[in-house]
């Protein structure tokens, strides 16, 4: 496939002194180009004294992605969205993962309980914090005074950026101007208000969000902003899900991003957002079990939007305790997503302590699949117990799969037990396995020599099986009568 | 303090700075004038200039102008087609056909369509297990009676069904494949749809498993799959498909090296290339999602970019998405990820759609609530384009 072409390594580094004098924090004036390119060092961390600014500004168009990066909110509750390079993410990598919004609207009766409960809204997983990252806050009232009033309420109470939402020019400067310091994002300009909308975003100097489900029309607003002097500008082309719709919608977001990231054109090399809570606009549930349906479609067509890589997406699932599944979804599938591909599934195998260890404590064992691994790791930490961890290579598969494809088998285990002396460690010969390799259990004692005992199928059930099922003493007696 | 004192301060003060900014200021009246000290007009005027610019911008924007623009056209770059692959039953009374693309999933703007919607298969166990509480409260009552559980999921709409022959396993309970093949006899009986061949993954008796219920299928006029022949049986299992012509589900394991030698392999043993489908494995959601979907999707690009080893229908088993914690645990025990019978299914819905806009024909799925699901959104893919658009724009002061 034919991408954007990436900057290489040397005509960037042509362009640095090469002193490697190590101010920017690399030992060599290479590995910072390296990181340059991985976005791990910023440009500026080069001073000036080696790096004047012609050739500053030389490295910039080098490395300047074919979409352009927008940042909103201000100090440090920044929402930075865009700036990606890869078509496909196994070209190279994501680098800003996909901005989840929840939108509220300033008539809303228990809004100020909505925007704190979304504001510190987090789940733990895999060692990582997931959040959200901005709240949208639409005028159903279309009264500038009380949207004003609203916005600055909201925006004094919550860390998170703001998205303002109205079509109306002199609704969204009401509230623009009372937060302008904190750089909230407008939403919309579209054909009929592009010329208000466009101004206030300059005088206030914020970005704006362009709005058509018609391409040809959405590059005109663009266009014509940009002409007007907006810099700062993002992409909607549109959420409509069903039958006879679905496909227009992901075929504008496709063309949009054939076009900018493909192809590198300069009218679409905006960040893009789709709103899969203008579905509720359409679609009303009136019923337990069609409130359900919208939530799912919803959540899916977010899904769809993680998928390709939009820049922003703005959901109306997810304000309660309740309705936590939804964002749960789409922050896990985003973890997923925008992590780097060029990390393998695979870790390395070993044995390992956890904790402080004894000569009694127990011996587990997983698989060296990264998203094994580090679970089982970090459940066994949750669960304070002291212990060893036996990583099996399994060729970097999971339990389940590895005993259904053979890449976890007896002799793997014994292959394991013997290369890591792992009874060397400890007083006992007790194994334990996970439960979804409980077949192979018989297998294992005879060719590692030890007593098997099976765990629990998730290791989120270790402590449990500690406290009820950790019989060391049995254990040893049962394997020495054998 | 007289005015020649402050003046002779801000000198000094000046002297040491660059610019000066003055903030806060408020400037009125339609004429400025600015009397200063020789000494000092320099800097002063820099930020009065700097101040008046900025005024004068604020009064009068560069006057906003439409730009009629044209969106870019986008060029068409896929040349190759995915192979077809048909299953069907007793000389075609049903049928179902997967593969044929010629362009990423779901699109359209290239002015080709793909032909066939990617199709849903629900899982029959041969025996019941622990399944999580969302499929319990579905098939408990059948977990005895595999036959009127076939019945049941060919109910819930699904394209296809697979047998999971897992008992025959001999570390599980090293049931007799016979007993298995008087099951898929029946089953066969029970429903109309294609019901694919699943092993257990035991290397020695799948391939038995195989032999024996590919003849019951060939007797029926029945064209489906074994569903799986890896680096390990494939060398038993391709004969057995061509002595009975059934398809072939060519499973690796998150490795694309694997599975372009096993696709050659098994082309090379005598696979019909309108017989093969391959299974680079699912990962689930949270845990592993994203190799997989770098993997078919790579699998997809290179067949419709040409690659003649890699443009084969693909299959997913979405069913390892209620291996995930967030899926299978229960509402006591993780009451912070919400109601366990609306995270389970979407997380099998949400790996399956993922698959689906990678490049996936063939999801093997568990909960009917998320094959429905998925099935649907397919078939809004598929549907006929509107060209109507509805207000959309309403949700912005909609008032939920
Ligand atoms: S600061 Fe600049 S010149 Fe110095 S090592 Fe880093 S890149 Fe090289």
């Amino acid at each position: 496939m034919e991408l954007v072409k990436r900057a290489s390594p040397l005509q960037i580094y042509k362009l640095l002194d090469r002193s490697n004098c190590k101010e920017c924090g690399r030992n060599t004036c290479m590995e910072f180009v390296t990181d340059l390119l991985e976005r791990r060092v910023k440009l500026e961390d080069c001073p000036p004294k080696h790096l004047p600014p012609k050739k500053r500004k030389q490295i910039e168009e080098l490395i300047k992605p074919p979409q352009l990066p927008l940042e909103f909110g201000a100090g440090k509750n920044l929402c930075r969205i865009g700036g990606e390079e890869a078509f496909h993410r196994h070209d190279l990598t994501f680098f800003n993962p996909t901005a989840i919004a929840v939108e509220v609207y300033d008539e809303m009766p228990n809004l100020m309980d909505v925007v704190k409960h979304l504001d510190e809204f987090v789940v733990f997983r895999i060692g990582e914090n997931l959040t959200l990252d901005a709240i949208a806050i639409r005028s159903s009232s279309n009264n500038p005074d009380m949207y004003a009033k609203t916005v600055k309420l909201v925006s004094d109470s919550v860390n998170l950026p703001l998205i303002l939402c109205s079509f109306n020019p002199e609704v969204l400067k009401s509230a623009a101007i009372k937060i302008k310091e904190k750089k909230p994002l407008l939403y919309a300009a579209t054909k009929e208000n592009w010329k208000d909308v466009g101004k206030c975003a300059i005088e206030l100097n914020l970005p704006v969000v362009c709005f058509s489900t018609d391409l040809d029309e959405l590059v005109s607003i663009a266009h014509s902003l940009e002409d007007m002097g907006v810099t700062e500008l993002a992409l909607d082309p549109g959420t409509i899900m069903g039958a006879g719709y679905s496909t227009e919608t992901l075929n504008r977001i496709m063309q949009i991003r054939y076009s900018s990231i493909r192809d590198g054109s300069e009218l679409t090399k905006h960040p893009t957002v789709g709103v899969p809570a203008s579905i509720w606009a359409i679609d009303n549930p009136t019923s337990e079990e069609e409130l359900f349906a919208v939530q799912y479609k919803e959540a899916l067509t977010a899904i769809m939007m993680l998928s390709v890589d939009v820049s922003l997406v703005i959901i109306h699932s997810g304000r309660t305790e309740e309705e936590v599944w939804v964002p749960l979804a789409l922050m896990t599938y985003r973890q997923n997503i925008f992590t780097d591909p060029r990390i393998y599934p695979r870790v390395d195998a070993g044995f390992f302590e956890i904790g402080s260890p004894s000569r009694n404590s127990p011996i587990f064992m997983t698989s060296n699949y990264r998203m094994t691994k580090i679970p089982v790791e970090q459940d066994i930490k949750d669960a304070h117990i002291d212990s060893y961890l036996l990583v099996v290579d399994t060729e970097g598969l999971g339990i389940e799969a590895g005993v259904a494809g053979g890449q976890l088998s007896s002799d793997k285990v014994a292959e394991a037990v013997n290369d890591f002396k792992v009874f060397d460690a400890v007083d006992h010969r007790v194994l334990v396995i996970p439960g979804m390799a409980a077949r192979l259990s018989g297998a294992i004692e005879d060719d590692a020599n030890c007593y098997v005992v099976v765990g629990p199928m998730d290791s989120s059930g270790l402590q449990k099986f500690m406290e009820k099922d950790w019989n060391l003493e049995q254990f040893m007696k049962e394997y020495n009568d054998r | 303090m007289s005015f020649e004192k402050i003046t002779e301060k801000l000198l000094k003060m000046l002297e040491e700075t660059d610019e000066v900014t003055l903030k806060d200021l408020e400037l009125m009246g339609e004429h400025l004038e600015f009397s200063v000290l020789p000494g000092i007009v320099k800097s002063v005027t820099q930020s009065t200039q700097q101040m008046i610019s900025q005024v004068s911008m604020q009064q009068q924007l560069k006057p906003a102008e439409w730009i009629e623009t044209k969106f870019p056209e986008i060029k068409n770059e896929y040349k190759g087609k995915i192979e077809e692959v048909t299953f069907y039953r007793n000389k075609n009374k049903s049928k179902v056909v997967i593969g044929g693309e010629t362009v990423p999933p779901f699109l359209s703007f290239f002015g080709e369509k793909n032909p066939h919607r990617p199709v849903v298969s629900l899982d029959v166990f041969d025996y019941g297990r622990s399944f999580p509480k969302p499929i319990k409260a579905i098939y408990k009552d059948v977990y005895d009676d595999t036959v009127a559980w076939a019945r049941r999921a060919e109910k819930f709409g699904a394209d296809l069904l697979t047998f999971h022959c897992l008992a025959t396993d001999p570390l599980l309970l090293n049931r007799p494949i016979k007993e298995d093949a008087a099951m898929y006899e029946k089953i066969l009986d029970a429903v109309k749809i294609p019901v694919i061949i699943g092993g257990s993954g035991n290397k020695t008796m799948d391939p038995q498993l195989y032999d024996a219920l590919g003849k019951i299928a060939a007797n029926d006029n029945t064209r489906t799959m074994f569903s799986s022949a890896d680096k390990e049986t494939w060398e038993q299992v391709i004969p057995l498909s061509l002595k009975y012509d059934q398809n072939v589900l060519l499973w690796t394991q998150l490795d694309i090296n694997d599975q372009i030698k096993l696709n050659k392999d098994a082309l090379d043993a005598g696979l019909p290339r309108n017989h093969t489908v391959i299974d680079p494995t699912c990962a689930t959601l949270g845990y592993g999602l994203e190799y997989s979907y770098s993997i078919y999707q790579r699998y997809r690009i290179s067949g419709l970019l040409g690659d003649k080893t890699l443009n084969f229908p693909t299959s997913a088993g979405t069913t390892n998405a209620w291996g995930a914690r967030e899926a299978w645990m229960s509402n006591k025990k993780a009451p912070q990820w919400g109601d366990i019978f609306k995270r389970g299914p979407l997380w099998e819905v949400t790996t399956a759609l993922a698959m689906a806009l990678c490049g996936l024909d063939l999801a093997m799925m568990f909960h009917p609530l998320a094959a429905q699901t998925f099935k649907n959104i397919c078939m809004d893919f598929f549907a006929e384009s509107k060209k109507v658009t509805p207000p959309i724009g309403e949700w912005v002061t909609m008032k939920i």
